[in-house]
């Protein structure tokens, strides 16, 4: 299996005469996570979107040496899982038939009929050989153990709390048995608690499976204790990029954000505290 | 992929459909302006089907079940199973549970080209004939208008009831068209009426052989098509990153479910609330996965067909109602009772 290298070069976006993106460089080397940051209207979305062959784009973005938009859809699927910021939950659907939805690029999705027990094999893979129908709920089972689903599996999928879904759409992900994970604002909708829980999961899941994590995250702080490499978008340019150290000053934050911050260097990377200058006038 | 537990309930709801759609076809050979017992019914069955079992039904009445009853009640549950599989495909094409041939304006649309063909055309039932491709084209027409309408409607703030007013618009200037044409050169204004309201009572073998192979062929692509429309509940973008094309199953399921609404259309007219009422239903006792909804559909849309055709020929006996009216009076109310629960408001 190959490793997951993602290489971003000159990527740029145009929606409607807008240009969402200018000549973005982004390198991700297998296992590592990149965290995509930078102020409201960055790009940051439009990038993942980008890497994720959702949008069209100039400049290349390459897979191992392969380039993403030119994958056959399906193919591509095998390969990127993505969770988009406000997931589309459909109606009616339980945990295990979400989860199962990740098969979808390793399934026929033209059955003989629609009654048929098993679909078809797989035309074309990555793998060669056509996973059969116990492989698939093998894969499924093991996601929702990763994700601690396990007692949620038969719940619809509707009625799950904020961090559930987001396991759920997470196992989704990994049940696709990607090599790279994009992951747009995954904490957006959890309050801090799970939102550790959740960036931890995806931590283990990155250090064990090997995945290249590549996710936008507005908390700047979650962003420099959890990312290894981060890319400062703004305006749709890269500004800064490197270790969050290097990415994250408190002269940068003023520059692009507008904002007063304070950095410090913690034991798993950097904290940013927002400073009200009224309050830091008085201690000083 | 359909985990365990969906399968047997799949599995039991299609049973209980089988059951439902031989008992109902059964009542619907057998009662009429001349009841027939059942089990020479039967009787009678076996024997055209080349076994020796039961009484048959003497000669007269046999050809009654022969050459009345059966391609009545074969053409009925043809139409209504299509109409409720286009119905539950529009539904999951447009993730709009409201969505319905008959509401879309494809019902309307196929009466129109129909209409246009039969009246100044050169008419030609059966394969490649010009009535069904009309139709046909006629249902895409008036799909197309009800979707392009309601995009741009859309834009202007609107949810889910939008493609709905779009199609009521569609439908009604459809069907005044349609009216108009039929007008301009019938002599029978009674036919007339009686086509719009849908009428399966000109039930012959051969209107079956007619719309059979278009049937076929709609209702093979769209049973087909229930993986990816479950994946396209998702939504187009994610779907796209599983690896599904979002605007090819849509081409697709709305070229197929036009073609099932076009063969329903040509032989029996416009016959609403359908494929509405029959993909709720069965939603409740099957579950939402497409690949169950989907042949569920097809097997409970023929059986209330069937149950609808039998009353309207029976409630008002000797005269016939048109069957569009019995479907109006189960389907309009249900339709406000699904406004009420939220449908379109998610």
């Amino acid at each position: 299996m190959s490793a997951g290298r993602l290489e971003v070069t000159g990527v740029s976006v145009v929606l409607g005469r807008a240009a969402v993106l200018r000549d973005v460089d982004l390198t991700a080397e297998p296992g590592t996570w990149t965290g995509v940051v930078g102020p409201n209207g960055a790009g940051k979305s439009t990038l993942l979107r980008a890497v994720a062959g959702l949008v069209r784009h100039g400049g290349r973005v390459l897979l191992d040496g392969r380039e993403v938009a030119r994958m056959d859809a399906r193919h591509r699927a095998t390969r990127i899982g993505y969770a988009p910021q406000v997931p589309v939950l459909p109606e009616g659907v339980t945990v295990r038939e979400y989860v199962h939805l990740g098969r979808t690029p390793y399934r026929s999705l033209v059955p003989i009929a629609g009654l048929s027990r098993r679909g078809g094999p797989v035309p074309s893979g990555p793998g060669g050989a056509a996973p059969r129908v116990a492989d698939d709920r093998a894969v499924v089972e093991r996601a929702l153990r990763r994700l601690d689903l396990d007692g949620l599996a038969t719940r619809s999928l509707r009625t799950l709390s904020g961090g559930e879904r987001q396991r759920a759409v997470l196992a989704r992900a990994l049940a696709q048995e990607p090599q790279v994970l994009l992951l747009d604002e995954p904490t957006t909708a959890l309050d801090l608690g799970h939102a550790q829980q959740l960036l931890e999961l995806v931590d283990t899941l990155r250090a064990e499976e090997g995945l290249t994590v590549v996710s936008t995250l507005h908390d700047l702080t979650l962003a420099g204790e959890y990312a290894q490499h981060l890319v400062l978008l703004a305006a749709g340019r890269v500004v800064a990029a490197g270790p969050p150290g290097e990415v994250l000053t408190e002269a940068s934050l003023a520059a692009h954000y507008g904002a007063r911050a304070e950095v410090t260097a913690g034991p798993d990377g950097v904290r940013v505290v927002p400073v009200r200058r009224r309050s830091a006038a008085r201690v000083r | 992929m359909l985990a365990p537990g969906a399968r047997r309930r799949q599995g039991r709801a299609v049973a209980a459909t089988v059951a439902v759609l031989l008992a109902v076809a059964l009542a619907g050979v057998s009662i009429g302006a001349v009841d027939l017992p059942f089990d020479q019914v039967l009787g009678s069955l076996a024997r055209h089907l080349g076994l020796d079992a039961g009484t048959p039904l003497p000669g007269v009445e046999d050809a009654i079940l022969v050459e009345w009853r059966l391609p009545r009640v074969l053409l009925a549950g043809l139409v209504g199973g299509l109409l409720a599989v286009a119905g539950a495909s529009y539904q999951g094409v447009f993730r709009n549970p409201l969505a319905d041939p008959y509401l879309l304006g494809a019902a309307a649309g196929a009466g129109l080209g129909a209409t246009l063909v039969i009246e100044w055309g050169p008419a030609r039932f059966g394969p490649l004939g010009t009535v069904p491709a009309a139709a046909f084209v006629g249902a895409l027409v008036g799909v197309g208008l009800a979707y392009a309408l309601g995009t741009v409607a859309a834009r202007h703030g609107g949810g889910t009831a939008t493609l709905l007013l779009a199609g009521v618009a569609v439908t009604a200037f459809l069907t005044a068209a349609q009216t108009l044409a039929q007008q301009a050169h019938s002599e029978d204004l009674r036919q007339v009426y009686s086509w719009i309201l849908g009428n399966l009572g000109t039930a012959q073998w051969d209107t079956l052989g007619d719309v059979l192979p278009y049937a076929a062929v709609a209702v093979a692509l769209l049973l087909g098509c229930g993986r990816s429309l479950d994946v396209l509940a998702v939504g187009d973008e994610e779907a796209s990153t599983l690896g599904v094309r979002p605007e090819r199953v849509r081409l697709v399921v709305l070229l197929a479910a036009s073609l099932a609404t076009a063969s329903a259309v040509a032989v029996s007219g416009l016959i609403g609330f359908v494929g509405l009422v029959v993909p709720h239903v069965v939603r409740r006792l099957a579950g939402t996965s497409y690949r169950s909804v989907l042949p569920v559909s097809l097997l409970g849309g023929a059986a209330f067909m069937i149950l609808c055709d039998l009353v309207s020929r029976t409630v008002l006996a000797p005269s016939e109602l048109p069957v569009g009216v019995v479907t109006a009076f189960v389907g309009a109310p249900f339709f406000a009772a699904l406004l009420r629960v939220g449908g379109p408001s998610r």
